[in-house]
C-alpha cells in the first residue's frame, strides 16, 4: 500500500477549465485537466493510492484496474515533479 | 486627445515629490543618499501605499569582503533569480555573495541593504536592491507587484502583462493619446480589497524609445532628455498629456501583448487557466511562503475579475495604432464579467 503526501509548497488554483499547480520552491508551474485536478484534489482527502483509485474508479465510472492504471501514471509524473511524494511500508 | 504643455516645461522625473513622513533613509554616503532619495522620488506612486506604518531604510556601503553573507544557523529558502534567500529569526535575507544583502523586518517595516563599493559593481544594483526590498515589504502589507502596462476608461480597467519588448509601452501610449487614463507602460502593484481588486502604479514615468518622436510629433523633446538604457527616455505622461494620470483602477480586462509579423493585428479570448499561468512569470513572488501563497490567491481573484485575451499586434498597428487599436478594443464583449 502506498501512501501519496503532497508538496506543503504547492499551491493549487483551481479555475474554470482545470488548474494550475505552482511550486513555490522553485516556482515552476503544471496545467492540470479537469480529471487531474479531481486526482489532486482526492490525494488531499485521502492518501492511499488504492483508496485514490476506487473513488476514481466510482467517480468516473471505469473499471478499477483502469483508475488504478491513471492515477499511478498521474502520481508518478507529480512524483517525478516533486509536487508530492509517495511511502511505501 | 488631451491639450499638450511645452516642450521648455516638460521634466523627466518628479523632483517636487515629497517623501512621506513615515519613510525614514539612513546613508552616511551624501552622494548614495541623494541618489536613493531620486529613485524614492520615482517610486513615490507605488511608496505612497506602503504606509502609513513606518518603513525604514537603511543603507550602507560595504567593501566586498565585508558585505554580510547569510548568516551559518538560517534557514535557507527557496532562490529568488539571482539571490540566495534565508530566513533568520524575523528577518527575511536576500543575499548576493560579496555585492549585497538585503535584511528585511516586515513587521516592523526595517529594510537593511549593504551593498559594494568595488568600483565594477553594477550601474542599476542599489536601485534594484531599494526596489527588491519595498516590494518585499509591499507584498507584506497586502499589495503585489505584477509587470503590466494599465490603462483605464469609463469605469473599465486594462491590464497588459508582458514582459519588456512585448509592445507594452507602446500600446499604453496609443491609448493616452486616445484619452485613455494612465496608470504605468511597466509595472502595477495589485491589492484585493472586500469587494473587488485593484490596481495602483509603483511607478509613473515612461521610459521612450525616441523612435515615438518620429511618430508623434508632441514627443519630439525627447531626444534632448538624457539617455536611460537602451537609450531610451524617461518622461512622465501626464507632464505631456494633462489630466490623463489615474491613481488607481479596478481591472476589467487582461490583455496579453505580442508583437507579430502578421499583416492584421488580432485579439483572441484564452481560458482563465491560460491567463493564470501567463501571469506567473510576470509576478515577483515573495520567498515567505505564507505572503506568496496570498500572493496567488490575489493572481486567482485577479483572472476571476477579467475577461481575458490575447492581443496580436501586426503590421497594421505600427502604419495605423489609434485606429488598429480602437477597432480591437471595440471588439471586446462589452458586458465584462458577466459571465
Amino acid at each position: 500500500m502506498t501512501r501519496v503526501i503532497r508538496n506543503p509548497a504547492v499551491v493549487c488554483t483551481d479555475l474554470d477549465d482545470g488548474a494550475v499547480l505552482l511550486d513555490l520552491d522553485t516556482t515552476a508551474y503544471y496545467s492540470l485537466n479537469r480529471t487531474a485536478v479531481g486526482i489532486w484534489k482526492l490525494i488531499g482527502d485521502e492518501p492511499m493510492v488504492e483508496a485514490i483509485a476506487a473513488r476514481v474508479a466510482e467517480k468516473y465510472d471505469v473499471d478499477h484496474e483502469r483508475a488504478l492504471a491513471s492515477v499511478k501514471r498521474l502520481i508518478a509524473t507529480l512524483e517525478h515533479e516533486k509536487l508530492i511524494r509517495t511511502e511505501s511500508p | 486627445m488631451p491639450a499638450l504643455v511645452s516642450a521648455g516645461r516638460v521634466s523627466p522625473v518628479h523632483p517636487e515629490a515629497e517623501l512621506p513622513a513615515w519613510l525614514s533613509l539612513v546613508c552616511a554616503d551624501a552622494a548614495t543618499r541623494r541618489s536613493v532619495e531620486r529613485y524614492l522620488r520615482y517610486l513615490a506612486p507605488g511608496i505612497a501605499h506602503l504606509g502609513p506604518d513606518p518603513v525604514r531604510l537603511v543603507l550602507e556601503i560595504a567593501a566586498p569582503d565585508d558585505v554580510p553573507g547569510i548568516v551559518p544557523g538560517a534557514v535557507m529558502l527557496p532562490s529568488r533569480g539571482r539571490y540566495r534567500v534565508a530566513r533568520h529569526d524575523n528577518h527575511l535575507v536576500y543575499s548576493i555573495d560579496r555585492q549585497a544583502l538585503v535584511r528585511l523586518d516586515p513587521a516592523a517595516g526595517i529594510a537593511s541593504i549593504w551593498f559594494s563599493s568595488a568600483p565594477n559593481a553594477e550601474s542599476d544594483l542599489v536601485p534594484g536592491l531599494v526596489s527588491l526590498a519595498l516590494l518585499e515589504l509591499a507584498s507584506h502589507r497586502g499589495f503585489f507587484g505584477l509587470h503590466a502596462a494599465a490603462v483605464a476608461r469609463d469605469g473599465l480597467g486594462y491590464l497588459l502583462p508582458g514582459a519588456s519588448g512585448s509592445g507594452k509601452t507602446s500600446l499604453c501610449l496609443t491609448l493616452v493619446r486616445e484619452g485613455f487614463h494612465y496608470l504605468s507602460d511597466d509595472f502595477i502593484l495589485m491589492t484585493a480589497g472586500t469587494a473587488d481588486l485593484r490596481c495602483v502604479p509603483f511607478f509613473r514615468t515612461s521610459n521612450l524609445d525616441v523612435a515615438w518622436a518620429e511618430r508623434f510629433p508632441e514627443l519630439s523633446f525627447i531626444h534632448d532628455l538624457p539617455p536611460l538604457v537602451h537609450g531610451k527616455r524617461m518622461l512622465d505622461l501626464e507632464q505631456c498629456y494633462p489630466g490623463s494620470h489615474a491613481a488607481a483602477a479596478r481591472p476589467t480586462y487582461l490583455l496579453f501583448p505580442t508583437i507579430v509579423a502578421h499583416a492584421e493585428s488580432a485579439v483572441r479570448r484564452i481560458t482563465r487557466r491560460d491567463a493564470f499561468c501567463r501571469l506567473l512569470p510576470e509576478s515577483r513572488l515573495s520567498a515567505d511562503v505564507r505572503t506568496a501563497k496570498t500572493h496567488v490567491r490575489t493572481l486567482e481573484r485577479l483572472v476571476r475579475q477579467c475577461e481575458a485575451f490575447e492581443l496580436h499586434h501586426g503590421r497594421d498597428f505600427l502604419r495605423a495604432p489609434a485606429e488598429t487599436l480602437r477597432g480591437l478594443l471595440e471588439s471586446l464583449p462589452r458586458d465584462p464579467g458577466g459571465r
